[in-house]
């Protein structure tokens, strides 16, 4: 049984506050705090680098939840108060202000950070969006900057480019790999993606680095590692994230890449972890993976909180394959599924119109991912067929006639 | 005892994490790929699926009413 101290969550962001959301459906009674290092209220992420950034919603439109929804749901958030500490033996945590918080479970959705670039030299005019006010500062960038340089073609960076060109600007986007989104397709998929940015005007340089920036306190352009140069002087850099796991140092919890845990969040007794913080476990072997994806996040929440009430009930639902999406240049891209670029074969089609394209994925004969790009309907039927296993005749013969 | 489910499909953005999680409620449509509300009234056994499709809708397109 849980003691009287409850369950106390560190960080605010949709990982804390979901698990706060699944304990109370869950029926879970006891107090339930969260505390976060950030002062101001939580925001949604996904609109940040999209409607946030193009202007189409204001700040408020992208709050994570209201302070009613809040009170509603009869949890404290105590905003501004960082965790610094960890102390197991005790069962508590240590605050910034030299006081303790003491829990019965202990949830960790501490998130992660944007990565920086290294050599930035400390110009001005060098950008990276994770929370609000970096989206709307860089919206303010955009309104006034000449041309921009975005760094990295993930999901930042190819919304960060789209809504540049939303602005006229003009827009180099750079990425030492090969491809677009390679984390979450494969080549003939990215390159289509790649395509629809360079139809619209954006300049592509894949495969290079960054050398230096230039500039004597503004940046004024980037030297690449093949020796060309870039002009821009707003640089976006979209290089991923990294973790917050620092304050948990010396607690003794596995710390390999972000916090490792298994498949319903647990790190140690009593102690859980959830988010892009959460080194996952992924399937039934040592795999994990931290997967900093919104519906990830949800989902992941949903299973620690059912762990918190019954450990033995924590897996008897069933969890959808991951989803993750984009939009761009007003249209939808979406993923869903294992994408695994080692042992993805990457079967490629084409649409009715020049935005309109897929791919699907298979492991062997196994149908384990697909993306698509204004192509909900395709998307639909592919995403069932992920669920359900399907072959690969079966796959192509449903999805493409 | 039942739940409701009220779904604002101007609101729906086509994501389909409804379908995913509570099939018995939300079918995916396979021209506009949005989701369509298949049985508004589910009994209670259905609640904890309904609250985790509402919660899993990224854009909150969808409530849950009664007890």
């Amino acid at each position: 049984m849980m003691s009287i101290e409850g369950v106390v969550v560190v960080g605010a962001a949709l990982g804390g506050i979901s698990v706060a959301e699944a304990l109370r459906a869950g029926g879970y009674a006891d107090p339930v705090q969260l505390i976060d290092a950030d002062p101001q209220p939580q925001f949604d992420r996904p609109p940040l680098s999209k409607q946030v950034l193009t202007g189409a919603w204001s700040p408020q439109r992208a709050l994570l939840r209201t302070s009613e929804q809040i009170v509603a749901l009869g949890v404290v958030i105590q905003a501004g108060r960082r965790a610094v500490g960890l102390d197991r033996s005790r069962k508590r945590v240590l605050l910034e202000d030299g006081r303790y918080l003491s829990y019965g479970a202990l949830v960790i959705a501490t998130g992660a950070r944007a990565r920086s670039l290294p050599a930035t030299n400390g110009l001005s005019g060098v950008h990276v969006l994770r929370g609000m006010s970096d989206a709307l500062v860089l919206r303010r960038a955009m309104q006034a900057a000449r041309s921009v340089a975005v760094i990295g073609a993930g999901f930042i960076g190819t919304e960060v480019a789209a809504a540049a060109r939303g602005y006229g600007l003009p827009v180099t986007l750079i990425d030492r790999m090969p491809a677009f989104l390679s984390r979450v397709c494969g080549s003939q998929f990215g390159a289509a993606v790649a395509r629809m940015h360079r139809e619209r005007g954006v300049d592509i340089r894949l495969g290079v680095g960054i050398e230096r920036l230039i500039g004597a306190s503004q940046v004024e352009a980037i030297m690449l590692s093949d020796r060309t140069r870039v002009s821009a002087d707003l640089v976006v850099v979209g290089i991923g994230a990294e973790p917050n796991v620092e304050w948990l140092a010396g607690a003794g919890l596995p710390l390999s890449n972000g916090i490792d845990c298994d498949a319903c969040g647990r790190a140690a007794p009593d102690i859980y972890a959830v988010g892009d913080v959460a080194n996952w476990q992924v399937g039934t072997g040592a795999s994990r993976r931290r997967i900093e994806q919104w519906s990830s996040a949800v989902e992941q929440a949903r299973a620690v909180a059912a762990c918190i009430i019954d450990p033995a009930s924590a897996q008897r639902y069933v969890r959808p394959p991951p989803y993750v999406w984009s939009d761009q240049y007003g249209v939808k891209l979406q993923f869903a599924g294992d994408f695994d670029a080692a042992r993805a074969q990457e079967f490629y089609v084409a649409g009715q119109k020049p935005t309109q394209f897929a791919a699907l994925y298979f492991d062997g004969d196994r149908l384990q991912a697909l993306a698509t790009c204004d192509w909900p309907g395709l998307f639909v039927k592919g995403r069932r067929l992920v669920t359900s296993g399907a072959d690969r005749q079966s796959a192509l013969h449903a999805l493409t006639g | 005892m039942s739940v409701r489910i009220v779904f604002d499909q101007g609101v729906c953005q086509g994501h389909g994490q409804c379908e995913m999680i509570a099939p018995h409620s939300f079918r995916m449509d396979e021209e506009s790929g949005l989701a369509m509300l298949i049985a508004e009234i589910q009994d209670d056994s259905r609640k904890d699926d309904l609250i985790a499709a509402m919660r899993a809708c990224p854009v909150g397109a969808i409530k849950i009413v009664g007890e």
